[in-house]
């Protein structure tokens, strides 16, 4: 039976002139998991929009939308609700009552669902995801993950026959994030709920889907199963698992290979590491120190935020060198953020000393540091980008001409030429990064905190973000940047450090970092363990390696 | 006082009604037996609610009261004995006694309310609302969602602005900081509200007859003291009515009337003072046995 049916259908903003989907026609069969990919404003979220109807733009809609087998606007409101759940990026956006269980009543009240009926449900539903114990909690106190597992809860509480997940663990960290994916497979597999999933890192999910499409400016490109889509030359290739990206790199055009398992059996089958490769990469590694001045030096820091907190940071020790990008990684909730804010001094450790190196060219003034935020829109306070980046331009300099020659140098540097003109909040992830960084610039920054800077976006912009933050190093500027993504880290950094447990665990170039950790390291790094040593990139990982049958000719 | 006491697991409509004729009776009937029994009932909960008496708390209280009790007479000049004059303006025992009296009805109505806040939660506010009107419960949600996910962004922005700042400590520069940060939280709260509107509207806030949720369960124990309440609000109202329970300071003290009317009046209310420590107690006799 078919769930969703779209048949040339084309889609345009009122107020637009352009159609932001095109003759589009595809169909779900009841009970299919379907993975949708493409580029950032491609058109994915409108059309998850257009199959739910509260929430389907304004806009000229051409063609037509089969639900359940009946004409879209046959559906009834009621069965729109119910039938069908939509989970958004936001997880606290979506959130709408200040309890977890008033949360799971939610829809359920809407639909007048009598008392005694919405306790059962509920309770199902919180056993089924494992979150009794938050049964009680308050909204805000659930972190990233927790949160989008209630609005995945609240939304599977209604039993819709269709789900609906618009780019649901971009926000997340990676455990968070394959914990919930998890979940919506188990949701598709056990009670046959047909799921339409829009995702970036498609490593957990890509091998799971029955079928992939892939939306490239509003036309629909690829519509099939994830072999054939994974050699598909029309597929976005940052939607495809790292496993099938080194697949497509060493020359396989089948699309066989789409997780690790399969990709470590491919290479041992096929290709043995370059001969001496090995044991000089291993010497390198080791030899390798970064030497160089200590910009920051951290000595037994110890911090929380009150009592009941407890201690975050637990006599943290680091070194921070001038001119290096050091990329600290660590869990949800290691501390990271609270670390950044110790360096920038927004907070006051408890114990523990910080000492900034003073700058012999700036007749020795302490540093000055800047940091990025999370969510860069935190630096933005007016209407424009270009007169924002003034106001902090005039901070710098107090003459009026010299702040405006300021202002329009970092828009020259960061390439803000189309962007001076709009509303901060318009701007896409990697605009607005470039844009806020720009802004820090005008300050004349000596290091530069980096809170999360891939967050939210998809392997081309976090490629984009890796090679600015390169350009950051170039300028003489010294980088910290805080992350969970061990691909940003590995394609950016000079050295890496784990943050655990408030300590810094392990700090080490970033090869050896990643070579010597099994699990939290890059997909690259996981793939190859045990065959080729230090490799943590895509290139590196296919540069190193050769053909069996090659090797054999040599020897 | 511990927030989860036994008290505060009765029905909200039981606790409504009882504080609704207890509050009433505290500061409208202008009586010493009842100010003093309300008062009494508040410091014998506030042991058996297991918070103690803290020694500041108790203290700081004993000196508001004598406070009042000694500004009473020398604002107001009413009454017949006078004990002393102050500046040609005479000091009357009755005025001194009202201002006793009105010390002791205020604190022990401050004591209530600090009962009534710990036990009357977000949950019940939103339940006795709920049943009137579910899109007011909603409402209440959502504004209790809202206010720590702004004060949360309040901060976050702030932290941010502040690093875009030179460092200064001229109030200039704090308010315009605070002045820009609210700018922006407004904008940013706006925003996010779009999400939490769309939420909203896929999940069927627009669709009609919207019941609300609650747990709160109608036991015999509620079923009891809810007729206790209703009964002896009645029976209260109608003794006021025939004066039994009437008293006066001006001109002259009014003798504590002895008829037997007033003397039920004072009981039933006594009883309906010690019922919060009696339901402390029931839980505590009950985990006695089993231990």
């Amino acid at each position: 039976m078919e769930a969703i049916s779209f048949e040339n259908v084309s889609f345009k903003y009122s107020g637009s002139k352009e159609d932001i989907l095109s003759e589009i026609s595809f169909t779900v069969q009841q009970g299919e998991l379907v993975l949708l990919c493409g580029r950032s404003g491609s058109g994915k979220s409108t059309l998850l929009r257009l199959i739910k109807r509260q929430l389907t733009p304004n806009g000229e809609l051409s063609g037509s939308i089969l639900l359940f087998g009946k004409p879209a606007d046959r559906l009834s409101e009621r069965d729109s609700v119910s039938k069908i759940g939509f989970v958004m990026q936001n997880s606290d956006g979506q959130l709408v009552t200040e309890s977890v269980y008033r949360e799971l009543a939610f829809g359920l009240e809407s639909l007048g669902v009598p008392n005694g009926e919405i306790r059962r449900r509920a309770a199902e539903t919180s056993m089924y995801f494992g979150i009794e114990k938050l049964y009680r909690c308050k909204t805000t106190a659930l972190s990233g993950g927790e949160k989008q597992l209630v609005n995945l809860a609240s939304v599977i509480v209604t039993e819709p026959a269709v789900l609906l997940l618009d780019e649901p663990t971009s926000q997340l960290d990676p455990i968070a994030a394959e914990e919930l994916i998890s979940y919506v497979i188990r949701l598709n597999r056990e009670l046959g709920i047909t799921v339409i999933i829009c995702e970036h890192r498609s490593d957990n999910i890509f091998s799971f889907a029955d079928r992939v499409l892939c939306l490239d400016s509003g036309k629909l490109t690829v519509n099939a199963v994830p072999e054939k889509a994974a050699s598909d030359s029309a597929m976005f290739s940052g939607a495809l698992p790292s496993a099938a990206l080194i697949y497509k790199a060493l020359g396989e055009s089948d699309g066989k290979v789409l997780n690790t398992v399969q990709c470590r059996r491919f290479i041992c089958k096929n290709y043995i590491c370059k001969a001496g490769l090995d044991e000089t990469a291993l010497e390198t590694a080791k030899k390798s120190r970064i030497k160089g001045e200590c910009a920051v030096k951290l000595r037994d820091i110890r911090f929380g935020y009150d009592r009941s907190g407890g201690e975050i940071l637990k006599g943290l020790t680091l070194d921070i060198y001038k001119g290096e990008i050091l990329a600290i990684l660590g869990g949800n909730g290691a501390g990271k953020t609270t670390l950044l804010k110790i360096i920038s001094k927004l907070e006051k450790p408890y114990s523990g000393r910080i000492a900034f190196q003073k700058n012999s060219d700036k007749r020795g003034k302490p540093p000055i540091i800047a940091m990025l935020p999370q969510d860069p829109r935190d630096l933005f306070i007016t209407e424009n980008v270009f007169d924002d980046i003034l106001l902090t331009a005039k901070n710098a300099e107090t003459d009026e001409r010299k702040a405006d020659e300021l202002a329009l140098s970092v828009c020259k540097m960061f390439e803000l030429k189309d962007l001076i003109d709009r509303h901060p909040y318009d701007l896409s992830g990697g605009e607005i990064q470039r844009a806020a960084l720009a802004k820090l610039f005008a300050l004349s920054p000596d290091i530069l905190l980096l809170d999360e800077p891939t967050k939210g976006m998809d392997s081309d912009a976090a490629y984009a973000s890796a090679q600015l933050i390169k350009k950051l190093k170039a300028e003489g500027k010294t980088v910290v940047i805080v992350t969970h993504d061990t691909q940003t880290a590995a394609q950016c950094a000079d050295r890496c450090a784990l943050l655990f447990d408030g300590e810094i665990v392990s700090d080490a170039p970033y090869r050896t970092f990643f070579s010597e950790l099994a699990h939290y390291t890059t997909p690259q790094a996981r793939i190859s363990r045990g065959i080729v040593y230090g490799a943590v990139t895509t290139e590196e990982l296919c540069s190193s390696l050769i053909a069996k049958e090659r090797a054999g000719d040599r020897l | 006082m511990k927030i989860d006491c036994a008290f505060s697991r009765l029905h909200p409509l039981t606790l409504l009604s009882w504080f609704a004729v207890v509050l009433s009776v505290t500061v409208f009937t202008v009586n010493p037996v009842f100010a003093l029994v309300s008062l009494l009932g508040a410091v014998i909960y506030s042991f058996a609610g297991r918070a103690g008496v803290s020694f500041p708390g108790a203290l700081s209280q004993l000196l508001f009261m004598a406070a009042v009790t000694l500004i009473n007479p020398i604002v107001s000049h009413h009454g017949t004995t006078v004990l002393f004059f102050l500046h040609d303006l005479p000091v009357t025992l009755e005025a001194l006694l009202f201002g006793a009296l009105m010390s002791v009805i205020i604190t022990s109505s401050i004591r209530w309310c600090g009962v009534l806040s710990t036990c009357m939660t977000s949950d019940k506010v939103i339940y006795l609302c709920g049943r009137v009107f579910p899109r007011l419960a909603v409402l209440i949600s959502l504004t209790l969602r809202f206010i720590p996910l702004i004060k949360d962004r309040y901060k976050r922005i702030s932290d941010a602005q502040r690093m875009l700042l030179p460092s200064s400590d001229k109030i200039i520069s704090r308010l315009r900081l605070m002045l820009s940060t609210v700018s922006a939280l407004i904008t940013m709260v706006l925003e996010e509200s779009i999400d939490t509107a769309d939420s909203m509207r896929a999940r069927g806030i627009g669709l009609k007859c919207r019941t609300s949720y609650s747990d709160f369960k109608f036991g015999t124990l509620d079923l009891i003291i809810t007729l206790y309440d209703i009964i002896a609000a009645v029976y209260l109202i109608v003794i006021q009515k025939l004066g039994g329970t009437y008293f006066a300071f001006y001109p002259r003290i009014t003798v504590l009337p002895s008829a037997s009317s007033a003397l039920g009046a004072y009981i039933v209310f006594l009883v309906l003072i010690l019922i919060p420590t009696f339901t402390e107690v029931r839980v505590w006799k009950r985990s006695a046995l089993k231990t």
